[in-house]
């Protein structure tokens, strides 16, 4: 397996003076020092990840680690204050506002924890979005869109609003809205976590099925280890913008390298949540 | 008892050294009303009441209050002795002053100003044309009223392309009133709009727009002005006065006037009835009251070089020409004006 | 010595003005032609020109459009038949096409500059504060200069009428714009928009409530320049208004004031309407 998208030492300081952050994170400070003595936030540091094409790459980590800020990198929603980020080996970085459009409207495309979706548009029109974006007819964009909401199952609510929707019919329209792309990559910021557990278990199985179908390279953020280890093929977990530990999950589950990572182990060990709900990843 | 006693008899003598110097004492302003007088928005009326204000205050020791209104209100309030005096009024020219002063409330003293003019004009480049700035006469045979028709489309109205502009004095200036008359009696209504500029300052600015760019304009204007001593403009002829045919343009109702030049103007002094009978020391200043026609233009273009300076213009009056002003008070009360307009 | 400073801008000024009026007069008398034939006129010629019946359809079918309510449609049309009763027909046609002009100049200009605002935190720091400038400065302080430069009458009532009514769109525009919400911005920036594509297609209709409340304040505000661009010769009610006052016909002044009112109480619910039409964005969308 390749590895499609590659992180190199990215680190992410939300402030004025970026340099003198990191000068002082080189020295061996944390995020706090760092915000007590700069003012700036850290929200990455010193991050290199591999991630393989085809399969569900699971990011998790607390509130504030720096996950939002990390999948952000991926399509360039977010600039690093050092690092490199590619994306089947081309360095994203370099790429001029022409090419980045490319890269997001054929390449990249995102779910988002709070939807996004667009409030004045109907569901059949936001889940068009992507396409009419980059350039298709209204027709046409209008015929792949409703596919993709049959997909997902919200055949019949093509003329609706999205704020007559229920959660989980709205993050629905989100998924169908990023699959419309068809993208290779999809990056999903937390995208069940405002939704009820019941919903949450089905929208997992849901996805798991699609992926099993469509072989896309997911990267999914979440702050629910269960999640993560139901959904992630690999693990990655970050703790205060820092990398602890990467790998399969057996692996993680077997030797977590410190007690941050066994605390959120040992949520899971017991009920040894089976992945298979779904079909299992061919 | 004491005390009582002795405060009546300062005031005995108060009263004694105050009728010593009862003949140049207004009874007016001695009972303590201030006089009220209509604050005039036009440059020769602004200096004109400053003037008269000033002999007021400094000669007569009255309280003076200025009303700031426009010509028709100042009219009926003079009727109603809600104002006592108007510096300067063109006697004759309203249906309201007209109406007042029949029925007594109002009167007229004095000549504020002798050989006054008004009338419609265009700049004299219109029809002579102007070497200094290369313009040529646009219609040099423009001589009356009676030649407009033909020359609607130089002065032409852009908002109504097919007609002329004349440009008339503001709603509630009584000069309006006949002009619209006049517009009818010559004619007018069909080939001209009757353009009322909304204000005194609209007009000026749009004769000086017109002239500073040598376009052609044609408008309702008099003298004294600051603008008629600034710029060259021709007044066109009007059928001779004739007081039947002017009765009709004062009259806005008159369905069918004819036509007339206004009358050489009366420019007097214009009392309440009440203020006339209470005081006969200051109407005998008001009957006295005149400022030469040269000199009045040279203050009029003084004040318009440097704006809003009437009092200014007045200060410098009174600090020089004495010759002038002395002629219009007793001593003792020139006296009084010389001690505050001398030294610096 | 005097503690101020003796300082005169007088001269200066009055030099500028008259040097400007010399160099580009003409020039500015020619903008005021092109307004003129271009805008004002034919409006005014088809407002004035059409049979009152149909102007009052019109407005009727706009209120119920806007509002769709006919117990509000109703009166706003009978408000305007009664302006006509007034026998002042004929000068809400000529006021209407000034305020529709005004209107729509400050729209053209006023919609770019409160984007550029909302989206320059430099140039919102420029324009803001000149457009506070324009609003305080009394009017007729530039209405006269506006005379001298364009002439008397209705076009440099107009543009008095945009200098001052601009602001609260601007303002408005730049708020929407800025408070739009940064999720939604975000999601369809993820999907390639450009720039172009983000302001058509996600800020511009999600701040169109806020844009058209500023419109509507836009128009408001140009009512109430009516009568004081009647002081410049503009025709129309303000010119009835004024004309009642300086001539102590407060009958007629108190009639045609009226008359303002109803076209404002009328304007205003339709514009409103019109602001409310639109889907609102609802805040469980923003919840965090
Ligand atoms: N725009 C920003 N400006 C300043 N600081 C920011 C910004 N965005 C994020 N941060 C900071 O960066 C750190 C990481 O934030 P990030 O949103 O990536 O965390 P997260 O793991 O996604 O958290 P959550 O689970 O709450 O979404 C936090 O400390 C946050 O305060
Ligand atoms: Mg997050």
């Amino acid at each position: 397996m390749s590895a499609r998208i590659e992180l190199r030492h990215v680190s992410k300081v939300y402030g004025d003076d970026p340099h003198r952050a990191l000068t002082l994170l080189a020295q061996g400070a944390d995020k706090h020092q760092v915000l007590a003595d700069t003012g700036s936030h850290v929200g990455l540091y010193d991050v290199s990840l591999s991630i393989p094409a085809g399969g569900i790459y699971a990011i998790m980590g607390l509130s504030g680690s720096g996950k939002s800020t990390l999948v952000r990198h991926i399509n360039r929603l977010i600039d690093p204050s050092a690092g490199q980020v590619l994306v089947d080996g081309e360095d994203v970085l370099g790429f001029s506002a022409a090419r980045l459009r490319d890269l997001r409207r054929r390449r990249i495309s995102m779910v988002f924890q709070h939807f996004g979706l667009l409030p004045h548009r109907t569901v059949l029109e936001n889940v068009a979005f992507g396409r009419r974006v980059r350039g298709e007819s209204r027709r046409n964009a209008q015929a792949a869109a409703q596919g993709w909401l049959a997909r997902v199952g919200l055949s019949g609510h093509e003329r609706d609003y999205p704020d007559h929707l229920s959660g989980g019919m709205r993050q629905r329209v989100g998924l169908a809205r990023a699959l419309a792309s068809d993208t290779d990559i999809l990056l999903m910021d937390e995208p069940f976590s405002a939704l009820d557990p019941l919903l949450r278990d089905d929208l997992q199985s849901q996805l798991l099925t699609l992926q099993a179908e469509l072989g896309k390279t997911i990267v999914f953020i979440t702050h629910d280890v269960e999640e993560a280890f139901r959904l992630g093929q690999r693990i990655a977990l970050l703790r205060d913008g820092r990398l602890v530990q990467e790998g399969e999950p057996a692996a993680v589950r077997a030797a977590p390298v410190d007690d941050y990572v066994a605390r959120f182990v040992a949520r899971v060990s017991g009920a040894d949540v089976p992945r298979s709900t779904g079909s299992a990843p061919g | 008892m004491q005390r009582s006693t002795c405060s009546t008899l300062f005031a005995l003598a108060l009263a004694l050294s105050a009728g010593a110097a009862a003949a140049t004492t207004s009874p007016w302003c001695q009972s303590g009303k201030p006089v009220k007088v209509a604050g005039l928005n036009w440059e020769s009326g602004e200096l004109l009441t400053e003037l008269v204000a000033t002999v007021l205050e400094q000669g007569y020791g009255c309280r003076v209050e200025r009303v700031p209104s426009n010509t028709i209100t100042i009219e009926n309030a003079l009727a109603q002795n809600d104002i006592q005096l108007v510096a300067e009024e063109w006697v004759g020219r309203s249906e309201i002053w007209n109406k007042a002063a029949a029925a007594g409330k109002v009167k007229a003293v004095g000549n504020v100003i002798v050989g006054a003019t008004e009338g419609w004009y265009v700049p004299e480049y219109v029809v002579k044309g102007e070497k200094t700035r290369k313009i040529r006469p646009a219609a040099p045979q423009l001589q009356a009223v009676s030649d407009l028709p033909k020359y609607k489309q130089l002065f032409r109205d852009n908002e109504e392309p097919d007609k002329g502009r004349f440009l008339n004095c503001p709603s509630g200036w009584t000069c309006e009133g006949v002009n619209s008359q006049k517009l009818k009696a010559y004619g007018l209504t069909d080939s001209y709009v009757n353009f009322r500029p909304g204000s005194g300052a609209a007009l000026d600015a749009a004769v000086a727009s017109a002239y500073q760019r040598g376009q052609p304009v044609l408008f309702y204007y008099w003298s004294p002005t600051a603008l008629m001593g600034k710029y060259r403009f021709i007044q066109l002829t009007e059928p001779a006065y004739n007081e039947a045919c002017f009765k009709t343009l004062t009259d806005r109702n008159q369905a069918k006037p004819c036509g007339s030049a206004a009358p050489e103007a009366v420019i007097q002094a214009g009392v309440s009835r009440v203020f006339h009978d209470a005081d006969p020391v200051l109407i005998d200043f008001l009957g006295k009251f005149n400022v030469p026609l040269p000199l009045l233009n040279a203050a009029l273009a003084g004040m318009a070089n440097n704006p809003g300076s009437a009092a200014v213009q007045s200060r410098r009056f009174f600090a020089t020409r004495p010759d002038i002003w002395r002629a219009w008070v007793p001593d003792d009360v020139a006296q009084r004006i010389a001690a505050r307009n001398t030294g610096k | 010595m005097d503690f101020f400073v003796p300082l005169d801008l007088r001269e200066p000024i009055n030099q500028a003005v008259d040097s400007l009026v010399v160099r580009y007069g003409d020039r500015l008398h020619v903008l005021n032609d092109l307004i003129l034939q271009g805008l004002l006129l034919p409006l005014e010629r088809a407002l004035r020109g059409a049979p009152p019946w149909v102007i009052l359809l019109v407005v009727a079918l706009l209120a119920w459009r806007a509002t769709r309510r006919w117990q509000v449609a109703l009166p706003l049309t009978v408000a305007c038949y009664l302006i006509g009763c007034f026998g002042l027909w004929d000068a809400l046609m000529q006021t209407l096409a000034l305020v529709l002009v005004a209107t729509v100049l400050a729209v053209v200009a006023g919609l770019p500059l409160g984007i550029v605002a909302a989206h320059s935190r430099r140039l919102r720091a420029v324009v803001l504060p000149v457009l506070d400038v324009m609003q305080t400065l009394p009017t007729f302080v530039y209405l006269i200069p506006a005379v001298m430069l364009f002439g008397l009458g209705k076009v440099p009532a107009i543009l008095a009428t945009v200098v001052y009514a601009i602001c609260p769109l601007v303002r408005l525009t730049d708020l929407g714009l800025r408070q739009v919400d940064p999720d939604v911005q975000e999601a369809a920036h993820s999907f390639g928009t450009t720039r172009w594509q983000m302001l058509l297609g996600v800020q511009l209709p999600l701040a169109w409530p806020s844009i058209l409340a500023g419109v509507n304040q836009t128009v408001m505000m140009a009512l109430s320049m009516v009568v004081v661009a009647s002081m410049i010769g503009a025709r129309g009610l303000g010119e009835e208004v004024l004309a009642g006052i300086q001539t102590l016909d407060v009958g007629r002044g108190l009639q045609a004031g009226l008359a303002i009112v109803l076209l404002a109480v009328a304007i205003d619910r339709i514009t409103q309407g019109f602001g409310r039409v639109r889907r609102p964005i609802r805040d469980e969308e923003r919840r965090s």
